[in-house]
Order: C-alpha cells, then structure tokens, then sequence
C-alpha cells in the first residue's frame, strides 16, 4: 500500500471572524474561499493543469485534427512530422488525436470509482467513529486485514475473478478505496464527537442519523477534501494502470494505459506511440498531486 | 514491553486469519469450475468430475479452507495448475528475484532519499526545499509503467545501454547494475518521493523541539547538535517508512517485472491470476501479505524499543 498516512489535517474552523462584517452569503463566502485558494501556488498550477485535462476529455472531438480512429495504411509508424505532429501508430492512427481522446476513458473511470470509495467510506467512517464499540472494533480488523494487501495485486486479483471492463474496474477501486476513506473519516469523527456541539445535538432529541450527517459530516468537510483529491490521484493511478495491465479498457479505445501497453511491441521502431501518452498521463497524476498538496497546505493554514 | 509485543502479536495474528479468508473467498469464486477452467470447453463432464474429485475441489468449503490453511502452514502449496511444478519452490524462488530486485533499488536510492530529505528540512522554506518537495511529489505521482516506459526507451532502445529485458543477475557486481538498474528505476522514483518526504518531515519536527533548542542554548556547535540531537531522533520515523514502503514495493513489483520481464513474485502473481493459477496465486498473495505484516509489526517493535517515551509509557 502506497499511501500508510492519512493527511494530519483537522477540521477548519476559519469562518468564525467572518460573521462579524456580515451574513454570509453563498456568493461571498465562495469570493472568500476562492481567494484563500488562490493564494497556494501550487493548487492554482495543479488545478489548471487538471482543468486542461477534464476540458479536453470534454471536448477532444472539437480539437483533434484527426479521427482518432481512422486508419491510414500508407503511413503506419510515421514518425513526428507536420502532418502527424505526434507521429503515427501501426495502425497509421494519428498518435496526437489519440492522446487528446485518451483522456476521456481515465477521467471517467477515476471520478466515478472516487466518488464510490468516498461515498462507502463516509458510510463506514461515520457509523464506527459515531458508535465506537464492538462493531468499530471488529470493522477496523477487517479494514486492516485489507490494508495488507498491495493495492494493486487485489486489483488483479478481483479482476481476474469479474473479468476485465470499465465497470469493473470502477467497482473494484472504490471497493479498495473504502477502508482507506473510511479510516480518515473515522479518525475526524472521533475528534468531533466529543464537542459540545454534538452534545448540544443529542440533548435537542437528534437521532444519530441526523447528528451524523447534519452535524458532524459538515465539520469534516476539510479533511474529506483534501482526502478526495489523494484518492483522485490514486484512482488515476490505479485505474492507468490496471489497463496497461490489459483489465480494464479493451481497445480500439485510446486509452492512455492501453497504448502505452501496446505500444510497447514498437518501442524500438516507433517510441512516440508510448512516450506521448505516458507524458499525457505524468502530467495529470502530477497536476492532481499538486492540487491535493496546495489544498492540504492551504486546510493546514 | 514484553505485554505491548504480546498484544500486537496477538492482533497481528487475528488480522493474518482475515486476510486468509478475504483471500480465500476471493480466489474460490475465481475459476467458477477449476476442471473446466483447466480442461477448456471440449471435455466431457465426466472428466471434469474426475478432475475436479482429484483436485479436491468437490469437497465442502469449510473443508477446502482448512486444508489449504493447514497446508499452507505446514509448507504442503500444492501444484501449480499450470507449470505442474511444486508451488512452494517456485514461490520461493520468485520471492528471492524479487527481493534481490526490491533490495537493489531500495539500497541505492535510501541513503539518498534521506540525505536530501534532511538537507531540505535544513534549508526549510528555500528553493532546494521547494525544489526537492516539487520533484519528490512528481515521482511519487508517477506510475511505474509510465517511468518504465521512459527509461526505457533512452537507456536501451535509443542509447542501448542496457538491456530491453532483465533476468536474475549473476554473480558479477557490474552484471548486477546491467540487469538490475533499469527495472529498479521505477521503484526508485517512487521511494524516493516517500523516504525524502519523511525524512525530511522528521528532521523538521527534531528541529523545533526542546532538546534541540537546549542543546543549541547550552552551546554546542551546530554540527554536533544536527549529528547527535536531531538526526538520531528524526531518522527513526524514516526507518519505520523504509519498512511501510516494502509492501507498496510488491505492488510495484507487478508493474515493473511485467514490463521488463523479470521473474519475479510480482509477474508471478499476475500471471497466475490471469491464468487462473489458484494454488500458486493463493501462496504468493498470501506470502507477500504475512511479509507486509510481519514488517510493520516488527518496524513497531523497533520503534517502541528505540523510543523511549513510548517504550516507557506502555
């Protein structure tokens, strides 16, 4: 497992001076937050570079200058030139449309598999924080006993069982991704629960449900950030990987993982086939990775 | 001291019989029939009976569990469904490729890491700490077969310094930087990353507390404090990562030996899940579980016997 520690942050409780210039609206509480972000250079270099990623997954039909699909036999293995600036591949494919197409199948596979990582964790995190007890006890072995798996050998492994496709991999990393949400949501809990707050709730008559989610779930919004954005990145991570290990995206799809793995048969001929996308995917696990430290940084203050 | 190790023993044991079950759960709905996995599409139902009766899968599994648990205890792996080979050699021998592999990297980029990481939290807040976290956080990001990938194509297809494939390396010191160096430089950008990371955040925290500002207060040279005072204090969460980190190493491992084609535990482990291997897969998923935990649970012991404040507080 890659990532042991979870991030040292705890709950931000900064909005407190803010009530006396005024009510805070929606507007200006989000100009406030939006300039106490900016300030983190890293966050702001991170988050541009992931915002050109997600835009062009959107919209790479608009700027590819050709079909990522069509074939070419009169010129398969080209290398860089004007017609084809990033080459072509065996196919006669154009290497350029394919890694601005690529990024589509990573950047639906990872939000969708975080979301389900968070959402399950949120869910387990809050019960055994909130409750404590024989259940807490019992469901934090289990957690352990799945932490000492390496992340991605119980991915081969539980694809090798469903059999490789996108959703499948999807399930399988938030299914991963659960105990380890769930450990930080359980710790942020276990530091909340005790103020007065929760207190105050209970003695009002709240059900737990309602404490939970109402109250204590939106004092943790700050370390669940910067947590969601580390598993963004590992799910990118993860899920590139698994399908250069062929279990995930099967082609024709310009999958960055998937080329790159099937590049690797001309990567004596015709190196620009792997090394374009392989670039493409370094850059956006690394714009990720500066987004989530810049917010960790910037919770931290 | 004698109870804390008892009980975190005691815990890592309870945790160990988990981790057999998820696994066992896991690799028994793998194969669906194994004697048809194994046999394919043309065999008779009779002989995959027959196949299936020898094998032993037909038996009830609670039955199967145990004896695949007290086999595994008492060293009797199985078969290999695929290589007709006995699992526990084969693993083993794995294991050894890949610990040579995993140690390689792990030697030549610790020191390092460390250096730059306790360089950087002396220089906390100036460019080459800037510079270093950037780069460490960059590496770290990076996915193995992407680095791989890269290395690859500079050292042996366009420089051909090295290798395209490795094998074991033999006994001469300079065979070993031929096969090894290549496949280990992936490991080594992530290792890097993570042991510079707590190295430097150790030395950080050892920089700022009491002992140190006394020491420095009662006048000691700062070379002597930084030596005896801050390092031999900030090293020890850095140990205890070193020993985290070996289980992200089998992870790595995976990757890294299928691109360069390396025998090792972590191609072994992939391809008998794609083969559908399951006495080979089980062992070696199980092995490198039973390894990761013993680490962390001896990296916890060393920790509490070296720190005496936690030692003395159990």
């Amino acid at each position: 497992m890659r990532d042991a520690g979870s991030p040292e942050v705890t709950a931000a409780t900064a909005d407190a001076p803010e009530r006396a210039v005024g009510p805070p609206t929606v507007t200006r509480r989000f100009a406030r937050l939006l300039r106490v972000l900016g300030q983190s250079r890293t966050l702001v270099l991170g988050t541009t570079i992931v915002a050109f990623w997600v835009l062009d997954a959107m919209f790479w039909p608009l700027i590819v200058p050709q079909n990522p699909q069509a074939l070419n036999p009169a010129a398969t293995l080209a290398a860089p030139s004007f017609a084809h600036w990033f080459g072509t591949d065996d196919l006669g494919r154009d290497v350029l449309s394919r890694t601005l197409a690529g990024a589509t199948s990573v950047l639906t596979v990872a939000p969708a598999a975080t979301a389900l990582g968070l959402l399950g964790g949120i869910i387990v995190g809050l019960v055994c924080g909130y409750y404590r007890g024989l259940v807490d006890d019992i469901v934090m072995r289990v957690v352990d006993a799945l932490l000492a798996f390496p992340l991605i050998v119980i991915a081969v492994l539980v694809l090798a069982v469903l059999g490789p496709s996108v959703v499948n991999v999807i399930l399988v990393i938030g299914f991963i991704f659960t105990p380890i949400v769930a450990r930080t949501v359980r710790s942020a809990v276990l530091a909340e629960r005790e103020r007065e707050y929760v207190a105050a709730a209970r003695l009002l008559g709240n059900s737990s449900l309602t404490i939970m989610v109402a109250e204590i779930l939106p004092n943790i919004t700050a370390p669940l950030t910067v947590e969601a954005t580390i598993r963004f990145g590992y799910a990118v991570f993860t899920s590139a990987t698994l399908s250069f290990l062929s279990l995930g995206v099967q082609q024709p799809s310009p999958d960055w993982g998937l080329t790159i793995s099937l590049g690797r048969a001309n990567l004596e001929l015709a190196p620009w086939i792997a090394l374009f996308p392989a670039a493409a995917l370094a850059t956006l696990i690394v714009g990720i990775n500066l987004a989530a430290d810049g917010l960790r940084q910037v919770f931290a203050e | 001291m004698r109870r804390f190790a008892l009980k975190r023993i005691g815990l890592a044991l309870v945790t160990l019989f988990l981790v057999s079950v998820i696994l066992f759960a896991i690799a028994q709905i793998l194969p669906g029939d194994v004697g048809r996995a194994i046999l394919g599409p043309y065999a008779t139902n009779r002989q995959v009976a027959v196949l299936d009766h020898k094998l032993g899968v037909d038996r009830p599994i609670l039955l199967r569990y145990g004896s695949w648990a007290g086999g595994f205890i008492t060293g009797r792996w199985g078969t290999s469904y695929l290589m007709d080979r006995p699992v526990l050699p084969l693993v083993m021998q794995r294991l050894l490729n890949s610990l040579i592999l995993g140690g390689f990297a792990l030697a030549l980029i610790a020191p390092l890491s460390i250096a730059v990481g306790v360089l950087a939290a002396l220089k906390a807040g100036r460019w080459f700490d800037r510079l270093t976290a950037i780069i460490g956080l960059s590496l770290i990001a990076l996915p193995e077969f992407a680095s791989g990938i890269v290395v690859l194509v500079i050292f042996a297809v366009a420089l051909r310094w090295l290798p395209v494939s490795s094998h074991v390396p033999g006994p001469n010191p300079l065979d070993w930087f031929r096969q090894l160096l290549l496949p280990s430089i992936p490991l080594m950008f992530v290792l890097f990353g993570y042991i510079s990371r707590m190295a430097r955040a150790g030395t950080v925290e050892a920089l700022r507390a009491n002992y140190t500002r006394t020491a420095v207060l009662k006048g000691l040279p700062w070379r002597v404090v930084v030596w005896t005072h801050v390092l031999r204090n900030s090293l020890l969460p850095t140990i205890t990562v070193i020993g985290v980190q070996t289980g992200y190493l089998v992870g790595g491992l995976v990757v890294t030996e299928t691109i360069f084609n390396y025998p090792g535990i972590g191609k072994l482990i992939f391809d008998s899940a794609i083969g559908h291997d399951l006495p080979v897969l089980q062992a070696a998923v199980l092995l490198i579980a039973i390894l990761y935990m013993a680490l962390m649970l001896l990296t916890d012991i060393i920790y509490t016997l070296l720190n005496p404040r936690i030692r003395l507080s159990v």
